[in-house]
Parts: structure tokens; sequence; C-alpha cells
């Protein structure tokens, strides 16, 4: 029995290496001892991995010997028996051994090569790849594109496409705006949060920026805003704004007027995402910025230059508007400095001081009806109203329970505001008096005077002339026309109450309660009614010293004064002024 | 420029030092002059990228911004003369140093969760790791030359492949375990591979080292200590390859952020100057 062992080498360029041994024996040891019949140089291979034998019957005997299972033909056993005519393939380690029948039949052959290589080839690519990090991270190029399209698409074209393809919502009249929920992707260019009153807003930046690429215009500020009226005339404004001397603010501004941005817009001064707080983002300096120097630019002009309440020339004397000329349905009101002294004819007549005294006749009046303790004070006809004006002075409310319009016996009070009313009335009441005489009995209750005769009644005509004349029921507050030729067609002049005397500005009382009424309105010292008692600004200096820090106040203290303590831009017409 | 002596050998200039510290100074300047400016300009109605001062320093930053990008570009370009690579590099180091303080004066330290933001936030995430990479590249190749020797990165390859050869030639007459063992530490120890092993240096449970703890404590290693000998050899020969690939990876690394950032910085930039103009 023998074997002919043939090992086989690859050639680097091709073809097969073949060195044959002939092996005279029936057994032949297998495995990587160096005592094996066949040598296989592999840390894989026991030192003895197999034993192949002849038996006596004529086949060929695979016998594990090295406690691992053999691989013949990818089965795995410990033993295999094949026919000696049979081929097969035997897998130990990184070899192949081929079992083929020889060229009689005492031989067989078996083919040994070397499948797997000793080591891993020389790779110069993976070499360097083995010091880089390219092998173990994804390519900086890929990563660059991932991020810039993902950036792209969410910052960029998405809201330019969610611009164009939403329509615009409606104007709405409603003075809260109802906010939206679904997300709209522009929110991701908000350079901030909005204000309070704007939150409703955040998903619908369209609502302001309306068209694409222009700055926001006043237009749809007004879709919702409709009746806030204009500062002053808008060519008026521009001319008056100063011009920046400075190279940057010139160069900035022409750029600005060249690119279509206006200035004097909404925005211009309403200045948005800056927070829930914020919806007027002005300096207290804001308004100087025109006043202070406003006859430069605009020469016509008739308001006076303004650079702080404090300084002495800083602020003229107030302008107070008081009624020139009363009638009953359009009184005549001017607007003069009180630097001037004016007067108001308000077509009334009234002593202050006689009111507010403490002591005497009107005082006692009042201690008897109740009405006050030591004397009446301002608040008994001056009431407040909830919104911070007042009620209109009003006859019947606040004078006839001293200046009783009782007349007659029965004391029946006359109609207050007409006079023909009032003439027919004082007449009337007359006759019931004449009927109570003439209808009186002998029977009379103690006490009671009746005249006896109705000659003792004032005749009518003379009761009328009585009422209106000096010391009658009119004249201590009104003005009276003197008859004509007919004698008795009084006529009550008319009289207009002034509703604001300083219209152009908010002045609000409730925070000046500190201190008495009778420190800034003079009016126990006031005797006429023509006197007006509307406090000029030496009397707010004393307080009020100005937007400087002074005293250590800071600038927004209540006792401080910015323009806008008094004054708002957006003017509240009080619908008596044309200029 | 390069410094030269009489001899005409060339003396290393780092790119921060370049010119006696020049773009260090111009950077400087500007930076003062940038935050002068901040100061004295009345912005209304507070510091804002949308007032005229805030326009100008966007300006500013996005120029900067866009030239720095173009190193990229200049530094696959091969030319003569002034302006060179080196110019570029430090140039690139100290305006990309004072663009942090132009941008953050541009953003009138406004931020919020928006496109603006974004921006700002990639543009510190592109100046940190850039200036980790200057670290990286004034501590690095110091000592990646200590570590190399005199080696280069091929020949520590081919020798451990020569070590890997005699060490299966020293395996072949083992017996028991100790072949597979062997062949383990043959075939399982790696260079490179995870970036955590890169960055780290770290091996858990290297095959080799495994090898020789078990082959040390063999009671009685007759027939072991060639094969030992060579394992330790071996290891000496991973711990230096491994070790290069540490510090290669500290000189890489940064970029893997620095490149991809700065692409998304563009595309953040581009996305926050048209949404600007968009909604005026």
């Amino acid at each position: 029995m023998s074997f002919l062992l043939r090992q086989i080498t690859q050639r680097a360029t091709g073809g097969e290496i073949a060195r044959e041994t002939r092996l005279e024996s029936d057994t032949i040891d297998i495995g990587r001892g160096s005592d094996c019949a066949v040598v296989l140089a592999d840390l894989a291979v026991m030192l003895v991995h197999a034993r192949l034998s002849r038996t006596p019957v004529g086949t060929l005997v695979f016998q594990a010997m090295g406690g691992v299972p053999l691989n013949l033909g990818r089965k795995f056993a410990e033993r295999f028996e094949i026919a000696t005519d049979q081929s097969a393939t035997l897998t130990i380690g990184s070899y192949e051994l081929r079992i083929d029948p020889g060229a009689n039949e005492v031989e067989t052959q078996i083919a040994v090569e070397r499948m797997v290589p000793l080591l891993a080839a020389n790779d110069p690519a993976a070499e360097r790849r083995t010091f880089t990090l390219s092998a173990s991270l994804l390519g900086k190029r890929r990563m660059a594109w991932a991020i810039m399209m993902v950036i792209l698409v969410l910052g960029l074209i998405w809201p330019i496409g969610h611009f164009f393809m939403t329509p615009i919502a409606a104007p709405t009249s409603q003075t809260t705006v109802p906010a939206q929920t679904v997300f709209s992707p522009d929110r991701l260019w908000s350079s901030g949060p909005l204000s309070k009153v704007h939150a409703g807003l955040a998903q619908n930046c369209r609502a302001c920026h309306v068209a694409a690429g222009n700055p926001v215009a006043d237009t749809a500020c007004r879709s919702c805003h409709v009746k806030l009226p204009d500062h002053a005339v808008l060519t008026k404004m521009r001319r008056a704004l100063p011009q920046d001397s400075g190279v940057l603010a010139r160069g900035g501004k022409a750029l600005a007027h060249g690119l279509g941005v206006k200035n004097l817009r909404c925005a211009s001064c309403h200045i948005e995402h800056e927070g829930p707080k914020q919806a007027l983002q002005i300096g207290g300096s804001f308004c100087r910025d025109c006043h202070a120097n406003l006859h430069a630019r605009l020469v016509d002009t008739h308001l006076a230059n303004v650079q702080d309440f404090a300084r002495p020339n800083g602020h003229p004397e107030f302008n107070a508007s008081f009624v020139m000329t009363p009638a009953v349905a359009h009184p005549v009101i001017a607007r003069q400095s009180l630097a001037t002294r004016p007067r108001e004819s308000s077509g009334l007549q009234f002593n202050h001081q006689q009111h507010l005294s403490a002591g005497n006749a009107v005082a006692r009046m009042a201690a008897a009806s109740g009405l006050a303790k030591r004397g009446l004070n301002c608040n008994y006809c001056h009431v407040a109203k909830p919104s911070g004006s007042w009620v209109p002075v009003n006859m019947v409310k606040n004078c006839s329970a001293c200046h009783s319009l009782a007349f007659g016996r029965r004391g029946l009070g006359l109609p207050h505001g007409d006079t023909a009313k009032a003439i027919e009335a004082a007449r009337e009441s007359l006759r019931v008096d004449q009927i109570d005489v003439t209808m009186q009995s002998d029977r009379r209750l103690p006490g009671v005077n009746f005249p006896t005769s109705a000659a003792r009644l004032p005749t009518a005509d003379a009761a009328v002339r009585a009422l209106f004349a000096k010391g009658g029921a009119c004249a201590d507050c009104h003005f009276i026309a003197a008859p004509g030729s007919a004698g008795l067609d009084f006529r009550v002049l008319p009289a207009s109450l002034n509703p604001h005397y300083l219209p152009r500005a908010n002045f609000v009382h409730a925070p000046h309660k500190i201190t008495a009424c009778t420190s800034c309105h003079l009016a126990q010292t006031s005797t006429l009614a023509s006197d007006i008692l509307i406090p000029g600004i030496a009397t707010c200096r004393q307080c009020h010293v100005g937007a400087v820090k002074s005293l250590g106040l800071p600038p927004r203290h209540p006792a401080g004064s910015l323009c806008t303590s008094c004054h708002s831009f957006h003017p509240k017409t009080w619908g008596l002024h044309a200029d | 420029m390069t410094k030269r002596f009489q001899s005409g050998t060339q003396l290393h200039e780092s790119f921060l030092v370049y010119a006696r510290y020049r773009w260090l100074k111009l950077a400087l300047l500007l930076v003062v002059l940038v935050i002068m400016g901040y100061a004295l300009i009345d912005q209304k109605p507070r510091p804002n990228g949308g007032s005229a001062y805030g326009y100008a320093l966007g300006t500013l930053g996005a120029g900067l911004i866009v030239w720095l990008a173009a190193l990229g570009v200049r530094k696959r370009w091969i030319t003569h003369g002034r302006w060179s690579l080196m110019a570029w590099t430090s140039a690139h180091v100290y305006l990309g140093l004072a663009l942090v303080v132009i941008a953050t004066l541009h953003s009138g330290f406004q931020l919020g969760w928006n496109v603006h933001s974004l921006a700002y936030v990639l543009l510190l995430m592109v100046v940190a790791s850039g200036l980790y990479g200057i670290y990286a590249y004034v501590t690095v190749p110091r000592a990646l030359s200590l570590n190399r020797g005199e080696t280069t990165q091929p020949q520590m390859l081919e020798a451990l492949r020569l070590l890997d050869r005699q060490l299966y030639d020293a395996g072949l007459g083992l017996d028991g375990a100790h072949p597979a063992i062997v062949r383990d530490a043959i075939q399982n120890c790696d260079i490179g591979g995870s970036l955590w092993a890169r960055m780290s240096g770290h091996y858990a449970d290297c095959s080799c080292t495994h090898a020789l703890r078990i082959l040390q404590s063999e009671p009685a290693p007759i027939g072991l200590a060639p094969v030992i000998a060579l394992l330790e050899r071996k290891r000496l020969a991973l711990a230096q390859a491994r070790r290069q690939v540490v510090l290669k990876t500290r000189l890489e690394i940064w970029l893997y952020l620095h490149v991809p950032m700065t692409v998304a910085l563009l595309a953040a930039l581009t996305a926050h100057i048209v949404s600007v103009f968009f909604y005026w």
C-alpha cells in the first residue's frame, strides 16, 4: 500500500508547482508535528490531527486523533470510511487534502494545498487607512453636504415655500388677535419674542410682514389699528426730523432711502420682537430730537421749542383752552398761554372763595342742610369719573341744595335751563296760589298764614320781574339780558362749561391726591368765575423736576417728567379744537 | 517667508508667530476698534443687528466668514511669492478669533431659538474646534517625531508583520492550548479600528497582552521562552504603532468638526441674510 503525496504550491504568475513524495505505508499521520508523514504548518492544526489508514477490506479510514472532528466534504465526524476508488476532500486548518485513487489499486494520491495564505498580504492602501481617520468616520464632504441640506431646507426653503403658499389672513377688527395653532416655519426667522399684545400673531408672521423683501408698512398696522391718529401731518414731520451730521448716519439714511425704507413708519418707533413688555422702544429723549429746535426746520410752526421740562426756558408756559364766547350749541373756545393771564367768559358768575369758606353763611347753610360740617370742599361740586375726567358741574345736582328754584307757596321748583318754561312755570304757580287763596275758608289750621285777600299775592308780571331781577333766583349765577320794550322777555344769557382746560396733555389726578386740590388750584382766593384756576408750569415744577437726574431721582420716577409723562405721540382729540 | 540663515538652512516658523505676530496685532486692533464703536455709537432701541452699526458689523462678519472658509480652496493652490499659504493661515487663525467678537457684538447679545442664533452657535463651534486644531498643530508634531524615532509608518507595520511570521513559526512547536493563544495574538491585534480606540489608544482585551499574561504565568515555561520574547517585542511594536494612530487622530479629528460645521455655517448664514431681508 502506498500513498503518493503531492504538495502543491501556487506560483505568483499562475500555475502550480507540485512536489511528489511516495510514502510506503498503510497508515500515515497528518498533523503539525514534525514526526507526522504529512506536516501541515498551521497553528490551527493539532500536533497529530488525523490518521489515514487502509483497511484490509480495501477501504480508507480517516480517524481524528487530536480531539477535533474531521471535516470531510463539509461533514464533521470523528471517523470516516470511504472506498479506495472514491475521491474525497479533507479540510484541515488552512490546508485542503484531496484524496483520489492512485495509478493502481494499491495506491492512493493525496494532494496537499494551502488555501489560506500564511499572513495577510502587504496592502499599501489598507496600511494608509490604518493611520488616518477616514476609515472610521463618515467623510467630511458627506457630512458637510448632509448638514448643509438640512439647514437650507429647514431654515430657508420651507419657510419661503410656506410664505408663498399661504394666503394672507383677512384683517380683523377684533381687539385681541386669536392665536393660530399650526406651527408656522417662519417662526424660525423670528428675531425675538413678540410683545404681549401681539402674542397671538406669533404663528402669523404675514400679518405684519405682508410683502417679501419690504419693510413692515403702515398699511399692515392700520389693518387692525384703524382709528389711530397721526402725530402731525406726515410731510411736516419729515421736514421736522433733524438731519444727522455724521457721515455714517447720513450714508445710512441715503442707503435706506435708496432701498425704499421710509422713516416715520409705525415700525420706525414701535419696534417689535423685543419681548412681552415692550412695544414702544423709545427713549425719553426721542421727542427732543425734533422738538428741541423745531423752528430751525419748520419756520412756520407755532409750537415752541422744548428741551427739558425742568430747565427755566426748557418748556413754554401752558396754553390753556378756555371759553371765549359761551353759546348753547357751539361755544367759541380759544387757546392762549397762561402767561398772558387770560380770563374766561363762561357766562356764569361764581365765587369760589365764598363757597369754600369754612365759616360764612354758605358754610352754615351747608352744615344746616347736612351737606358738610365745616364748609363745602371741592369734591362737593367737582366729581371725578373713573376714567379720570370730571363730571360736568350740574345745577340741579350740585347747586340746588342751597340755590333752590322753589317758587310760590307750594315750593315747586322751577325748571332750570329754559327761560320760557321757567316763566311759564312761575305763572302757573301763581295761578295755583291764587286759586288756593280764593278757595280758602275761615277755618284754617293754627299757625298757617294765608293772605286774606288775593290782593296780597304778587302779580304774575311782578313775580316774573322779581325772578330775573338782581337778588332773584337767576341773577345770582347768570347774566340776564334786559327785556325789550315788551317788558317781560327776559333772557338768561348762554353759559358754557369748559370740558377740558389742557386737552393736549394727559394729566391724571389720581397720583396727585397726596396734596390738596387747593395747593395747585388757587380756588380759595378766586372770587370771579372768569378766573382761570388751572396752575401754570411753575406749580408743576415745584415737584416735577424734569428728565434730568436731580434730587437723585431716576428718570422714570413719577416725580420726574419725561415728555411722555404728560404728552402722547398719538394725540387723543377732545373734539373741540381745529388746529 | 521662512527665516534663512546665511548658510541657507531654514528655521521652522510657526503660523502663530508668522511675521512677528503681524496678524495677531491686526486682529487685536480690529477687535479694539469694533468694541469702541459698539460702546460709543448709539443704537436704537438697543444694540441689535438691524441698526446701522449692526449692519456694518454684519457685513464685515459675513465677508470674514466667506474669506475664512476660502482657506480650504487656497490651500489647494500651489503658488509662489507673496500672500503665501503661511500668511493666509496665520491671518485665518487670528481673524477667526476676532470674528467671535464681531459676531457677538453684531448680535447685540440677543440670542434665541431661531436660525440667526443657529448661525452664531455654528460659528462658535467652528472657532472652538479651530482652537483645538491650533493646540494640536502646535503640540502633536513633536510628539509624533518622538514616537516614531527613525521609522516610517509602513516600516512600523512591516516590523509587526515580521514579528507575526516569527511568532507563527515559533508557535508551531507548541501543544495544548498554546497554539491557539499564539494564533490569536497574531491575528487579533488591531491597530486603528474604532474611533474610541483611535482617540484613547485603549484596546480592550488586546490578544497580545492576553497571550503574554497567560504564557508568563505558566509554571514551567519550557519552549515558551522564544514565544514570550517575540510577544514582548510585538507588544512594544504595537504600542508604538498605536500611539502613532492616537497622535495622528488628534491631528485630524478636529477637522471633522471644523469643516462640516463651516459648511453648515455658510448655509445658516445664507438663511440668516435672506430671512433678514425677506422679513425686513
